[in-house]
């Protein structure tokens, strides 16, 4: 397999609610990295996310961690800059579902790994709910397989593992997943059952 | 100095300006006494020189304040700081000179540095004390009004699971951002909801505030005007009754490490000590007793070990035990933590009169590590 290369030159950050001191040591260290960062004292509303890459936000922040506030973050990696440790900050930040944290006060080392760590996090996570998604997809037309199998059972009088393995076949042929063969096997069954049939003739 | 004692500078970084300057001067007040009264005592080889600075209760002054008083007067020793906010931010500062911050003031916990004396109550100590005789005695839910900063969300977090294992549980919890003073429909809510506890953790303006705003609404609102809600502080101190004025916190339940009622031969001392030293215009608070209590464990230490150097101080410190205005008070060796023992108070005629205290000084708990919240309530050992 191979490495994951490690550059972040070109990223485009928001920097949103952090101090002063944090923002200078961040700035410095982005110039260094060739990272672009724009500076915003509040979560901007969401067109200003639109050339942006990545967020970055101080978790301590009161503008950003009223408890009557929800926050709509972007489909973006988040960094969270943390200082308190308390549970019930915690909890707040988890809610914020980051991808990766820097301690404060920033300072020039652990910068490049927040920001790599956020990007592969960000994109296994992506990879993961793409797959979540494909896996839910298919359970859902789980029952349609099963309404398949027993017509092929019907049909040609066969056992549950020979209609199972028919069902296979059939749907490796039109380079399809079993579960959707299925479906398109229940809407339009005449065709394929005469394609079954003939497989079964050999 | 006439004395011809080598003299050891101090740094002492207490906001006397600003949001919460009250507290701050009874904290000054309290590491002044202590000095002054090191300085003068034959027991110590050498004096403390202060070097004061008033951050004003603005970070960025305690972050220039704290470098100049590190690198311009090279201290070792800084006494000092209020809010969590304050310590966090010169806390890099001192750690990288490697010098020693004697933090007076109770927090919220979750930290544990090797460059801090942390003198005042982690929550283990004052919080849950005052949640298990509450569960005890009035068992129910509660109504909890703070501010919008990490103090408040603590204490909101441990009252809320240790209300759910009783079957309890938090019916609000009103945080309000630090400073803002509109309160009233909080205190709408209140009346009309009726709980029978109220938590308050607002700081400052917005607890002073609220104070007075639940007394004026308590004129047409029977329920506010009686005691049937049960209201409880895990704030308020001497010197903010004296400021808010008695009428408006009659009744108020209070827990702290210290009160100015609490009984023994060093608090008798103590408190005729500052208002001698102070006059009656000086209320010393649970800090004042923690910002003293700093003073004389570096001075005890500092004996003991020979010089300033902060390594010999720390080691020469946990060996020592003092008999304080609050009872016998030590430090942790595993967490830099005062071991303290807890008192409940109730403000009758603008005064916080002692009822209950805890056998013996608490092990600090700063990450409630040792603790289980579920096991608080009555019949939990």
């Amino acid at each position: 397999m191979s490495r994951p290369r490690i550059r972040v030159r070109g990223l485009r950050l928001l920097v949103i609610a952090c101090d002063d001191r944090d923002a200078d040591h961040l700035q410095q260290q982005f110039r260094r990295l060739g990272v672009e960062a724009c500076f915003l004292p509040d979560l901007p509303g969401e067109e200003a996310f639109e050339h942006a890459d990545m967020v970055l936000f101080d978790g301590d922040s009161p503008v950003l961690s009223h408890p009557d506030r929800e926050l709509t973050w972007p489909a973006l990696p988040r960094i969270v800059l943390t200082g308190v440790e308390a549970p019930s900050r915690l909890q707040w930040i988890i809610r914020q579902a980051p991808s990766a944290y820097l301690r404060k006060p920033v300072r020039f080392d652990g910068v490049m790994t927040a920001l790599t760590l956020a990007r592969a996090a960000a994109d296994q996570q992506q990879a993961m709910q793409a797959r979540v998604e494909r896996l839910e997809e298919r359970l859902r037309i789980r029952r349609f397989l099963f309404s398949a199998q027993l017509m092929l059972m019907k049909e040609f009088d066969l056992g549950e593992d020979d209609a199972y393995a028919l069902l296979r076949s059939l749907a490796m042929r039109q380079q399809k997943t079993v579960e959707h063969f299925s479906l398109d096997l229940l809407a339009r069954p005449e065709g394929y059952l005469r394609l079954a049939k003939d497989l079964l003739a050999g | 100095m006439e004395s011809g004692k080598p003299v050891i500078p101090v740094g002492i970084l207490y906001s006397v300006s600003g949001e919460y300057g009250v507290i701050g001067r009874e904290m000054l007040n309290g590491i002044m006494m202590s000095i002054e009264q090191i300085n003068a005592s034959a027991e110590f080889d050498f004096t403390l020189a202060p070097i004061v600075r008033d951050p004003g209760g603005v970070l960025d002054r305690y972050h220039d304040h704290c470098h100049d008083l590190l690198y311009r007067h090279g201290v070792k020793h800084i006494v000092g700081c209020y809010t969590s906010a304050s310590r966090k931010v010169i806390l890099p500062l001192i750690e990288g000179a490697n010098a020693l911050l004697w933090h007076s003031a109770r927090y919220e916990g979750f930290e544990s540095s090797n460059n801090v004396i942390y003198l005042g109550a982690a929550p283990n100590q004052h919080v849950l004390p005052m949640l298990a005789w509450l569960l005890r005695q009035h068992p129910g839910d509660i109504y909890h009004v703070g501010s919008n900063y990490v103090w408040s969300w603590e204490i909101d977090r441990i009252t809320g699971e240790a209300l759910a294992a009783t079957g309890h549980r938090l019916t609000a919890s009103r945080l309000v951002n630090l400073g803002d003073t509109a309160v009233e429909g909080i205190i709408r809510d209140i009346a009309e909801r009726r709980p029978k506890v109220v938590l308050v953790t607002l700081v400052g303006q917005s607890a002073y505030r609220f104070y007075h705003a639940w007394r004026e609404a308590a004129e047409d609102d029977p329920y506010l005007a009686s005691d049937t809600a049960i209201k409880l502080s895990l704030t308020l101190c001497e010197a903010e009754v004296s400021l808010v004025g008695k009428a408006a916190l009659e009744g108020y339940l209070v827990s702290s490490a210290w009160f100015q009622t609490v009984h023994n031969d060093a608090n008798q001392r103590f408190l005729e000590q500052y208002r001698t030293r102070f006059g009656d215009a000086g209320s010393p608070s649970v800090d004042s007793v923690a910002a003293w209590t700093a003073g004389q464990f570096l001075a005890r230490a500092v004996q003991r070990c020979g010089g300033e150097q902060v390594e010999a101080v720390r080691a020469a410190l946990w060996c020592d035990e003092l008999d304080s205005p609050a009872g016998r008070v030590r430090i942790d060796p595993d967490n830099n933590h005062a071991w303290l023992t807890p008192h409940l108070a109730r403000c009758h005629d603008g005064r916080l009169e002692v009822f209950w205290e805890g056998d013996q000084p608490i092990k600090p708990d700063p990450w409630l590590t040792w603790v289980d919240l579920d096991a608080l309530g009555p019949g939990a050992s």
